[in-house]
């Protein structure tokens, strides 16, 4: 009986020993591969690899080598946090990071990170280590901003296709398999000659390598807060640029950020979830305001309105790969407010006037830290503008002005409507219902303002700065044709016969004959800004073949409609 | 005989009857006023309010004889200065830090207050000498600046420099600054500066590089402002055309039952005092019913209500 009992006993023994070294082997082995990340927090180390300690000392991690001699030392170096306190067992952190600049000829610096211990025990290891250590740990920037590794960004000042910086996320698919956080790289943004970011509007902008990046990158900016992140101001993980087609962009990245005052922002930049390891490139770049004045009964008419006649411009230009960033302001100004003495309430001499264009601008001036605006207006726009422009501080904040298919000479339909008022009520035509007869008066050929644009206003910006657009081809009368089908079909004018017979009637007007080469409301020689700036460059206009209420659209579902308009106003936002 | 009975009595029964809607018509504009007042008095705490602009309202005939305005010797603080400026939560930092380094200093020297007379005169001496810059903290401060109290300095500078070419800019500052205190009382002082300036005045002639000055009234959405506009459009009589116009296109920014029902009224009334008027004026008012009822039904938002002034 006791017999059994010590051979029951020995078995135990013997199998538990086996058990042991399985359990050993295991062990050891575990403790090389990655894992057992410790949670994304920010501020904490959570970039490095973790590996159970057999001894718990620093002499079993770690040293680090490249697959040329010339990679070693002096371009890498490794950093240990064992944590001793705990003996085997405990967690060491590794983690790699270059140094200095790779040699010449070595585009990436490949190393491995092995255990001191014995050479026997590295060797056991080297296969497995080799491949999946390397390529996660050693990088160029830091998870973290305490770190003295963290990139730097100076801010252009102008906007090219060059000054990029280089990264590298070390991101694979290993790691999303195994639920690990990638690689996060950190910028610092400052202007350049200077420690911190001055205030103003930035935009960083990331291109990634389609080869490698399959996925966009996020990217976190944050107000500093001491030496760790503070505040997030603003954040993007997906491709939002448009190709010149109006197509997303399956490599760049735009994110706009406000720094209110002088101090430090951090970038954090990192591979989505499921992302690869590849290059991207990033910049920091100054914004430029651009102010959108729409015409006569458009939108927005005050600033709490949505609505937008510029269609896509607003939303969308400053996503546009090919144009430089920007933010896009519409004015909102409402031809017809009940407290309205026409367009010249929206005109102030300075600051001061709250409704003025000039304050809207001045405003986004400030807000841009001083960077000159561009302003894109469309028809009465124009008028407001004009104005504007007579003052020489205002001038002063503009850089480029484009007019798209503005009434510098008034329009003939305006003088119809003034002076036939009835035709309002004969034809109901939506439009001219809608806009205030102040503005009528206004716009009419021979009116005082026109008068005035011409006799008094000068435009204080060199000829060089000033683009236009002339919309042609629409035929004499084809908006009222229209307007005017339109009533027939609802029923406003009840019989086809009535319909047509007031068509001629409205066709023999005198008035109506000068819109016989016209945008549909405008004449072409009313837009034609050469008539008073002789020195504008040929680049600077295009006749496009659009009629007036929709010359004005930039719409990224009708890029072949509107690639004139685009063309156009590619070239003058990027126009320094 | 009984048929020449039957036709004078029915004859003076027509005659009563068209008397009575004569005075029913003449009483009219008596009714509105009781109206308002009747219709609001019971209900909240600013028709309380209403009726006490009314009541200034009232005396504005014997107020505006005088020929200037009565001016406190008022003070304003340093602290309460610098505490104005960095609240005004629409300006960015670097706006307000330009008031702070380049106005303050030259506002108090070292003293902790300053008289209301000498602080107009300052900004607007600063802001006339800074016109040709892009950054203008002195007009940014005279925006910043809404005092009711300040009305009567202004009123006056308007006054005093009017007719002279050398300081008319004064003048035109300080109509820039008027037009930033929305308040009832603004509407007075518009109203008596109507009267006192002169046809001829250099004020009221169109000049390239400044606004004029018009008869047209600021428009303000503050409820307590509506009594001054309804007192106008209904008494289109006492007022002039200019003034009449913009009070009654003022009601479209209203949305209570009296507003509308006065804006309507109103385009009848106009009609029988000024005969003459445009028919495109007339159709232009009617079509800017359908505006108000946008309001009305929330089809479209009215502007927000202006806060309060500072010493409000």
């Amino acid at each position: 009986m006791n017999q059994k009992i010590i051979l029951f006993c020995l078995l135990i023994i013997g199998f538990s020993s086996v058990a042991f070294c399985t359990t050993y082997n295991e062990y050891y082995f575990q403790r090389i591969l990655p894992g057992n990340y410790i949670n994304q927090k920010v501020g904490e180390k959570h970039d490095y690899i973790t590996a159970n300690s057999i001894y718990g000392d620093t002499h079993e991690i770690a040293t680090c080598t490249g697959p040329n001699e010339n990679d070693l030392p002096d371009n890498l170096s490794v950093d240990t946090y064992p944590d001793t306190t705990n003996g085997p067992g405990s967690v060491v952190y590794i983690r790699g990071y270059i140094v200095s600049a790779p040699p010449e000829g070595n585009d990436k610096i490949a190393a491995s990170i092995y255990t001191d211990r014995s050479e026997n025990e590295a060797l056991g290891i080297q296969e497995d280590v080799f491949y999946n250590t390397w390529r996660y740990q050693i990088d160029d920037y830091a998870d973290v901003p305490q770190s003295t590794q963290i990139g730097t960004l100076l801010v252009l000042d102008n906007w090219t296709n060059d000054g990029w910086s280089n990264g590298y996320l070390f991101a694979e698919e290993i790691w999303y398999n195994k639920n690990i956080p990638a690689d996060i790289d950190v910028f610092e943004v400052v202007t350049s000659g200077k420690a911190e970011l001055d205030p103003g509007v930035y935009c960083i902008e990331t291109e990634v390598e389609l080869e490698f990046v399959q996925t966009p990158l996020e990217i976190t900016v944050y107000e500093a807060n001491g030496d760790n992140y503070g505040t997030q101001i603003a954040y993007v993980n997906i491709f939002d640029c448009f190709d010149d087609n109006g197509d997303i962009d399956n490599q760049r990245q735009r994110v706009y950020f406000l720094q209110e005052t002088a101090g430090k922002i951090y970038i954090k930049v990192n591979s989505t979830e499921t992302a690869f390891q590849g290059e991207y490139k990033i910049r920091a770049l100054k914004t430029r305001p651009v102010i959108l004045v729409h015409g006569i009964n458009a939108s927005p008419k005050s600033s709490s309105d949505p609505a937008t006649t510029f269609e896509h411009i607003r939303d969308c230009l400053g996503y546009f790969k090919e144009v430089a960033p920007c933010i896009c302001y519409d004015f909102p100004w409402w031809s017809k407010d009940p407290d309205a003495s026409g367009f010249e309430k929206y005109v102030g001499i300075n600051s001061g006037v709250s409704d003025s264009l000039y304050e809207f601008v001045y405003e986004k001036y400030d807000l841009h830290s001083d960077y000159k605006a561009n302003i894109i207006l469309h028809s009465m726009g124009g008028f407001i503008v004009r104005y504007q422009l007579d003052y020489q501080n205002f001038a002063d904040m503009i850089n480029q002005v484009l007019f798209i298919n503005s009434p510098q000479y008034g329009s003939d339909l305006a003088n119809f409507l003034v002076a036939r008022p009835e035709a309002v009520g004969i034809f109901n035509l939506s439009l001219s219902m809608d806009t205030s007869e102040q503005n009528y008066i206004h716009l009419s050929r021979g009116s005082d303002t026109i008068w005035k644009m011409h006799n008094e206003k000068d435009i204080n910006i060199p000829a060089s700065r000033i683009a236009f657009t002339v919309g042609t081809s629409r035929g004499p009368y084809k908006f009222l044709e229209a307007m005017f089908l339109y009533d027939y079909t609802i029923g406003r004018l009840a019989t086809l016969p009535r319909a047509q017979a007031a068509m001629r009637t409205l066709l023999k007007d005198r008035y109506l004959i000068g819109l016989k080469r016209s945008d549909g409301i405008v004449p072409v020689t009313s837009q034609n800004l050469l008539n008073f700036v002789p020195d504008i460059p040929k680049a600077n206009y295009y006749f496009i073949e659009k009629h007036h209420t929709e010359a004005q659209k930039l719409s990224l579902n009708k890029m072949n409609d509107c690639k004139e308009l685009y063309n156009l106003i590619k070239s003058r936002m990027n126009a320094q | 005989m009984k048929k020449k009975l039957i036709i004078s009595i029915t004859f003076i029964i027509m005659v009563i009857i068209v008397l009575l809607v004569i005075n029913k018509q003449s009483k009219q504009s008596e009714l509105v006023i009781d109206n308002i007042l009747t219709n609001q008095i019971n209900r909240t705490e600013k028709t309380i309010q209403s009726r006490e602009h009314l009541a200034q309202l009232f005396e504005l005939k014997r107020f505006s004889t005088n020929t200037s305005f009565f001016l406190k010797n008022e003070f304003i603080n340093f602290s309460q200065f610098t505490n104005i400026v960095l609240n005004k939560s629409d300006y960015s930092y670097r706006r307000k830090q330009r008031i702070l380094n380049n106005v303050v200093p030259k506002i108090f020297h070292n003293s902790n207050k300053i008289q209301l007379t000498n602080l107009v005169d300052l900004i607007i001496r600063g802001a006339i000498n800074e016109s040709t810059n892009i950054h203008s903290p002195f007009l940014d401060t005279l925006c910043i600046l809404r005092f009711h109290k300040l009305l009567p300095y202004m009123a006056n500078k308007i006054l005093e420099n009017s007719n002279k070419i050398s300081k008319i800019k004064d003048a035109e500052m300080c109509m820039t600054w008027l037009g930033h205190i929305q308040h009832p009382d603004t509407l007075q002082t518009h109203l008596k500066l109507n009267r006192l300036l002169t046809k001829d005045s250099l004020l009221r002639k169109e000049r390239r590089w400044a606004m004029k000055w018009t008869d047209n009234l600021p428009v303000f959405f503050r409820d307590d402002c509506l009594p001054i506009y309804l007192e106008i459009t209904c008494n289109p009589e006492k007022y002039n055309l200019t003034e009449w116009r913009t009070a009654h296109g003022a009601l479209l920014r209203f949305t209570n039952e009296i507003a509308v029902t006065e804006y309507k009224k109103g385009i009848k009334n106009i009609q029988k005092v000024h005969k003459n008027l445009h028919p495109l004026i007339i159709r232009d008012m009617r079509s800017r019913i359908k505006y108000q009822n946008d309001f009305c039904t929330g089809e479209k938002p009215l502007i927000k209500k202006p806060k309060p002034l500072l010493d409000e």
